[in-house]
């Protein structure tokens, strides 16, 4: 059983989807995000958004682009010339 | 306490829906095969932000911000006029000629001739047999569908990666590639930098510019306008905020803008109003007056780049005779000599952040304003710094400059495609009126293919694309155009065959932005207007009549494509250590705030500390300050470091005939074409028309008071427009907002609405990046004596 809150709704719905979302989490976010977008030696590891703004894809080395023929484990700078990001084609030199 | 339901914290709206019915909404997703409620209240997303939407009798009656968001925009109270306005396409229609004649149709006659409504089956069919009759007699290099645009924010409803994806499938088209926004940076930077992250991001978080920066310079300006929008959407709009708690903190501002925008004067910037395009030249005279004064930082300049000697010798003139002095700029940008050295001394003795626009490098020779950014942020040594550096993107889109989740939902696969053909986007009407003809891209010699067929979706390049005139005798050739689309824009007017689609008020969609924390489920709100369907559904049908529709949808139906991406997400996010719900759960919370990135990331900080061990992917590892690589393309409107080169129009070469410089800004009151058939956009206009901001110098000289229409011109075209006298525009300079939609009338040729790229010449950036150039453009502007023509574009066209 569940009741309204009491409180203003701005609040209470900031609140509590604040509290949701934070009540899920396994751990913080910060733990893996790497410090900057362009360096490539010490983290081959390092994920990288699509440069395109509109785009919002993220390639992670980790998982790879198995539907690209790109297995986990593929760091960024290795993968081939003409691949392009799935979702928009953004080529990899323009990445 | 904390409301739970099934286990799974809620939100104050999930209880509200659920406080009868606990448990039946997990059972029974909406969009699920329900039909939509006629009377409810729905949370959506937008490029605008998320809202709310009420919905009473199956129409929008009330749009409200999202509430966690601390900055909404005003537009979002357009969506209920816009959805059900009367410029929405009721039905699939193709035009006359065509229905006619087919592909021997005149083409020159699109958006002049009547439109016959058909049945959706007539449509598609007409469609599927078009597309193979090209395919087969022409090949796939004959079907154009880069179909760029906007469209709707959504990760599943993205109308041109579903177009791509669709013509992937059934056999290949030739592509576009880059953008108009910042295509000539996009080219550049990868060669200076190693990367285009510069642009998306992350950029030195604005918390960490507030702490240590003194000064920001915003070379293009300020603009919070452009802060209101999000491509895929936002939660939360932070441009405004950031920028005002950063001038709170004491941040000083100098926007460096031919135009005073409100948004400069919020935060107390210092205006140099410059000569338009002529930003580069200030940027290498700041680093010859740093360098002449001692300031250069020459162990940064070593440590990090490469190419400095030689791009001294330039600043010096060593090379050309011609050493790049404030006095040297002062001629050229119309900013005194004094105030130049002054900010030279004042950046020096300051950590300052330079920002600087996309829209600088719309211009002809675009990539150097850009280069020459880097170049004086390299000379001033602060790269790397708390609050130094530069940023390319912070005044140019919303969510920049925040600490980002990084966390992406990804969207359908386009795949490859088979002719792996493609064009830089703005070379569109170079394509279709010269097929064969060669042209040079960033080092690669390419040549036009000739284009049968068009597919176009959400996308209005009768909007975005230079010299109209010209677009429209190119859009004449092909033997037929297609478009997609909700609204009667100028593109689906000049369509042979056009298909109704929904809004993203009409479908389910899931928003989630890189740049934005918030995961919003996108509810459908209403039932589709007249017979519009998603474009999913449009192109999975064509996709069924040409054998493919498995294919395309994988067997999945909307809520299972949501369902799908929302768990590749998911297991993505996961790999971060952080747990999303199910679907289900998510989507009846409605909305998901994720975690927080990285507040105090400072742009390039490991790399100025350990060059070596954290190299940039550039040849050399450095910053490119000479570039072999560009240098080698023998490019001369793109040699192998910054230059200052003239623009092809500006008022330093200003003929008689055209002695003024339009610049055309991002619009305050639409997101580029979309919304200009809302209140507020309509609201905004002058005598109708779309306002163009005039000096009162200029305007007394031709006799132009506030109020009146007024005729832009060039030998290139002609625009009415409604002259707005102010002294926030510099003399010589107009400025108009773009995206009025294009109101041509075919007889005169005269646009009778004011969409600048009227009179703006469709030429590259340079032969590098051959971006947009839309900034580079002089013109004159007189009364309109004549009886003003009505507009008529809000009308929706005519249909046999």
């Amino acid at each position: 059983m569940v009741h309204a809150p009491s409180r203003p709704r701005v609040l209470s719905r900031r609140r509590l989807i604040r509290a949701a979302s934070s009540g899920l989490l396994l751990a913080p976010a910060t733990l893996w995000l790497p410090r900057t977008g362009l360096a490539r030696s010490r983290d081959p590891m390092r994920s990288l958004l699509c440069s395109e703004t509109g785009c919002g894809y993220r390639y992670d080395p980790r998982l790879g682009d198995p539907d690209g023929g790109i297995p986990p484990g593929v760091p960024f700078e290795d993968l081939p010339e003409d691949w392009e990001c799935p979702e928009c084609g953004t080529p990899k030199r323009f990445w | 306490m904390r409301p739970t339901c099934g286990g799974i914290r809620t939100t104050r709206r999930t209880f509200l829906q659920s406080t009868a019915a606990c448990g039946l909404t997990a059972l029974l997703p909406a969009g699920a095969g329900a039909a939509v409620p006629q009377t409810h209240r729905v949370l959506t997303n937008s490029h605008w932000g998320a809202f709310e939407v009420s919905v009473e009798g199956g129409r929008i009656t009330n749009a409200t911000p999202f509430e966690a968001d601390p900055a909404p925009t005003a537009m979002i109270g357009n969506f209920p006029a816009l959805v059900h306005d009367r410029t929405r396409i009721d039905r699939p229609m193709v035009r006359q000629g065509w229905l006619d004649a087919r592909d021997a149709s005149d083409g020159t006659m699109r958006g002049q001739e009547p439109f016959i409504p058909v049945d959706w089956d007539t449509a598609l069919d007409l469609v599927a047999t078009e597309q193979q009759r090209v395919r087969d007699r022409y090949g796939a290099e004959a079907i154009f569908a880069g179909s760029y645009g906007w469209g709707s924010a959504g990760r599943l409803h993205n109308s041109s990666n579903l177009t791509n994806r669709f013509f992937a499938l059934t056999g290949g088209y030739v592509d576009s590639v880059g953008n108009y926004s910042y295509g000539a940076g996009m080219a550049l930077l990868p060669h200076i930098l190693g990367s285009n992250q510069a642009i998306g991001g992350p950029l030195t978080s604005w918390s960490v510019i507030a702490e240590h920066s003194d000064l920001v310079l915003l070379f293009g300006g300020a603009a919070f306008k452009n802060g209101q929008i999000s491509w895929g959407g936002a939660g939360a709009h932070t441009t405004e905020p950031a920028m005002r708690a950063a001038s709170s903190a004491g941040v000083a501002f100098v926007a460096i803008n031919p135009v005073l925008e409100d948004d400069a004067r919020a935060v107390g910037a210092e205006w140099l109003p410059i000569r338009p395009n002529t930003d580069t030249a200030l940027m290498l005279a700041l680093a010859q007056e740093l360098v002449a004064a001692g300031h250069a930082d020459e162990a940064f300049l070593d440590r990090c780049t490469v190419g400095w000697p030689t791009v001294r010798d330039y600043l010096a003139g060593r090379t050309d005779g011609v050493p790049k002095t404030a006095d040297w700029a002062a001629a050229i940008t119309g900013i005194r000599a004094d105030d130049i050295r002054a900010l030279a001394e004042r950046i020096a003795a300051s950590r300052t952040m330079i920002m600087t626009s996309w829209s600088l490098q719309r211009a002809d020779h675009g990539e150097q304003p850009w280069w020459a950014t880097i170049l004086l942020a390299s000379v001033l040594g602060q790269i790397g710094l708390p609050g130094g550096g530069f940023g390319f993107s912070y005044t140019s889109t919303n969510g920049v400059g925040v600490p980002v989740t990084r966390h992406a939902i990804p969207g359908p696969k386009r795949g490859r495609n088979p002719t792996r053909r493609s064009i830089p986007v703005a070379r569109l009407a170079d394509m279709l009126l010269a097929p064969g003809a060669p042209y040079q891209f960033n080092g690669e010699d390419e040549t036009y293919p000739e284009i049968r067929y068009i597919h176009w979706a959400g996308g209005n390049p009768f909007h975005h694309h230079q010299d109209l005139n010209r677009l429209t005798r190119a859009w004449a050739v092909p033997d037929t155009i297609v478009v997609q689309e909700p609204w009667w824009t100028p593109t689906a007017r000049r369509a042979d065959i056009v298909l109704p689609a929904t809004t993203t008020l009409e479908r389910n969609d899931l928003g989630a932005s890189t740049r934005d924390r918030w995961i919003i489920a996108m509810k459908q709100a209403i039932a589709p207007v007249g017979q519009a369907r998603n474009d999913f559904d449009i192109l999975a049908d064509l996709a069924d009549r040409l054998g493919h529709r498995d294919a395309f949808t994988e067997g999945r139906s909307e809520m299972a494509w949501l369902r799908h991406l929302w768990d590749r997400g998911r297991e993505r996010v996961a790999a971060d250590g952080i747990a999303l719900p199910e679907f289900d759960a998510f989507w009846e919370m409605g909305a998901f705030e994720l975690p927080a990135g990285d507040r105090d990331f400072v742009f390039l900080g490991d790399f100025r500390e350990d060059p070596d061990g954290f190299s940039l992917r550039t040849p050399s590892g450095r910053i490119e300050l000479f570039s072999e690589t560009i240098a080698g393309f023998g490019y001369d409107d793109c040699p192998g470091h910054p230059v200052w080169l003239e623009p092809r129009e500006w008022l330093g070469a200003a003929a008689a005939e055209t002695p003024l410089h339009l610049v055309s800004s991002h619009p305050k009151w639409r997101l580029h074409s979309q919304m200009d058939n809302a209140p507020l956009a309509k609201a905004a206009k002058i005598a109708g028309r779309e306002p163009i901001m005039i000096n009162p110098d200029d305007a007394a000289s031709r006799g132009i008071r506030a109020g009146d229409i007024v005729e832009v011109f060039n030998a290139r075209g002609r625009m009415l427009a409604g002259a707005n006298v102010t002294d926030r525009v510099r003399p010589g300079v107009v400025v108009i907002y773009e995206g009025a939609w294009l109101d041509r009338d075919p007889e005169t040729g005269l646009d009778r609405h004011g969409n600048p790229n009227m009179v703006i010449e469709d030429r590259g950036t340079s032969r590098l990046g051959q971006g947009c150039a839309a900034q580079t453009c002089l013109v004159d502007l007189r009364r309109y004596e004549a009886s003003p023509p009505p507009v008529t574009v809000y009308d929706p066209p005519i249909t046999a």
